[in-house]
């Protein structure tokens, strides 16, 4: 009985137009206190978890933007840091953001982030363990990389965009070129640090991140204008990104 | 790492926003109280911070997800990331809430009411036993407020709860802000609210602010809100019913428009303050 209460307490919950629940004693007022705790405290979860969103459409915009998301969306889990992990796919489909084609792309950022903030606390490796490692291994290495690293692409330049929100509350935009960018972060501590890299380094990194071994993961890409493979998996040692080197068995 | 918690400082929920100025100052807190749920992710700076914190203060877990009055039988992932976080921190209280947010694998985000029958006393005690049980050890059940009640309901909220407690050998989390705010909206006598709840069992008290509002009908409608002070109102009922239990870890909840640490400060000495005079009183009470 309370299975069959709870199903239709659960639809009104989420309907605002909906009636109080027969069986319910209290006004609609009352009953619209669980309905706005309720939707007050998925649009504040998404708020926190996109603030640079939030700065680029402001208050109103965001509140309607995420207000559709939660009504098609309800969290999965009472983890709520996961909710609105598709918040950016949704921003996409939104029609009143069209008009800011970078937003979804800012939002993905932002998501990653928040993955890179909660992930898994890890020790990485310094460079000088490479060269303990015969030459000829180096290419079979498989590396194991941090927990927290994500690589990130966006085709409207929303790593500048959000790299801008990190120095000011609402920065002049009016100098980004609106082009592809890439990132890679990792947290190797406690901060997450978002470095903006080439797009064949997000090419090598991902391939990396695949589970390919070195000297595949380098392909033919030598040398290239934008910067080079050792170069680029310095880079990645220097940013604590690197957490085990696996020998190959033979 | 500290043991017990002291009944003559109160504590706080805790806010990440604090951390730098409770670690700093070595503020006088009796403890901490997190929600469970912030700190299920694998890593990251929450847990850093609460690490540091458990060296200095005794913490308190409070879990918000668990949906112990929902239909359902209690999901099991959830029990057992609670079980990680309390394994982890090894917390001096674990507390729950007389409350649904899940159905169907769907979460609600907010404390909602449930009837008081002989169908939902089966399946809280069953839920709390199942808690309990994954856990390996005692929880605390918080006393929800509550702006609704329901025709089916048979039992009174603290008959209800009496039986939970009696069944299942869980402690009490009492809430007196949630007292007010219930027995206002629902026109409950307060004294009586007090009166018959089994104060023998209330390991732990929660204070917070409320808003005070009007429903469509022009009838009082207290909104637990944890976004301000404690009323004087709360304070007062929260003197009484220490002068009945004795000093108990108690707490301020505000998370809501949370104040800069100096303003927490002060209302967890108000509280502590209240807590000091019931310790003094006991003493001269033993001593005349």
């Amino acid at each position: 009985m309370w299975r069959e209460s709870l199903h239709i307490l659960r639809n009104a919950l989420t309907d605002r137009n909906a009636p109080v629940p027969p069986g319910v004693i209290g006004t609609a007022t009352r009953f619209g206190v669980y309905r706005n705790n309720v939707e007050w405290g998925l649009m504040n979860a998404l708020a926190e978890a996109y603030p640079v969103v939030l700065r680029l459409t402001g208050r109103d915009f965001f509140d309607a933007l995420a207000q559709a998301y939660t009504e098609k969306n309800r969290p999965a889990s009472p983890v709520l840091h996961e909710y609105g992990a598709t918040f950016g796919d949704f921003i996409e489909t939104f029609d009143a953001a069209q008009s800011l084609p970078f937003l979804a792309d800012v939002a993905r950022l932002e998501r990653y982030w928040l993955e890179a903030y909660h992930a898994a606390d890890h020790d990485w490796l310094h460079l000088s363990l490479l060269s303990a490692i015969p030459e000829e291994d180096i290419d079979h290495l498989r590396l194991g990389l941090h927990p927290s690293l994500r690589l990130f692409q966006s085709r409207y330049s929303a790593v500048s965009i959000w790299q801008a929100h990190q120095v000011a509350e609402f920065p002049d935009l009016s100098t980004i070129a609106f082009e592809p960018e890439h990132a890679i972060m990792v947290r190797p501590a406690l901060d997450v640090h978002v470095h903006s890299i080439a797009g064949d380094a997000y090419g090598f990194y991902t391939r990396l991140k695949a589970g390919q071994r070195l000297g595949r993961a380098c392909g033919d890409l030598d040398q290239t204008e934008n910067g080079d493979p050792s170069t680029w998996l310095a880079d990645l040692f220097g940013m604590g990104g690197v957490v085990s080197l696996d020998q190959p068995d033979s | 790492m500290v043991e017990g918690i002291r009944t003559d400082r109160a504590g706080a929920g805790f806010k990440p926003q604090h951390f730098q100025p409770i670690i700093e100052n070595k503020a006088q807190a009796g403890f901490f109280e997190v929600h469970a749920e912030n700190y299920m992710g694998a890593g990251g700076p929450p847990h850093a911070r609460l690490e540091r914190l458990r060296r200095d203060y005794p913490l308190s877990v409070h879990g918000v997800g668990l949906s112990i009055g929902g239909a359902a039988p209690l999901d099991e992932n959830h029990l057992l990331r609670l079980k990680a976080v309390v394994d982890r921190y090894d917390p001096v209280l674990v507390s729950e809430h007389l409350a649904w947010s899940t159905h169907q694998s769907g979460f609600m985000n907010d404390l909602l009411a449930l009837p008081y029958n002989a169908e939902t006393l089966i399946l809280v005690t069953d839920h709390v036993d199942r808690a309990q049980n994954v856990l390996g050890r005692q929880i605390l059940l918080e006393n929800p407020s509550s702006y609704v009640t329901f025709e089916v309901s048979t039992f009174d909220e603290v008959d209800f709860i009496r039986e939970i407690q009696r069944r299942t050998g869980c402690g009490l989390l009492l809430d007196v802000n949630n007292v007010v705010v219930s027995c206002t909206n629902h026109g409950w006598d307060i004294d009586d609210y007090i009166g018959r709840f089994p104060l023998h069992a209330v390991e732990e008290i929660h204070l917070a602010g409320h808003d005070a509002r009007e429903d469509d009908n022009g009838r009082p409608l207290l909104i637990d809100t944890h976004d301000r002070a404690v009323e004087d109102r709360v304070m007062n009922l929260f003197r009484d019913v220490i002068r009945l239990t004795g000093p108990v870890p108690s707490l301020i909840e505000w998370d809501t428009n949370v104040p800069d640490w100096p303003e927490m400060m002060t209302e967890i000495e108000k509280i502590s303050s209240a807590l000091r005079a019931e310790s003094i009183q006991e003493v001269m009470n033993d001593v005349a």
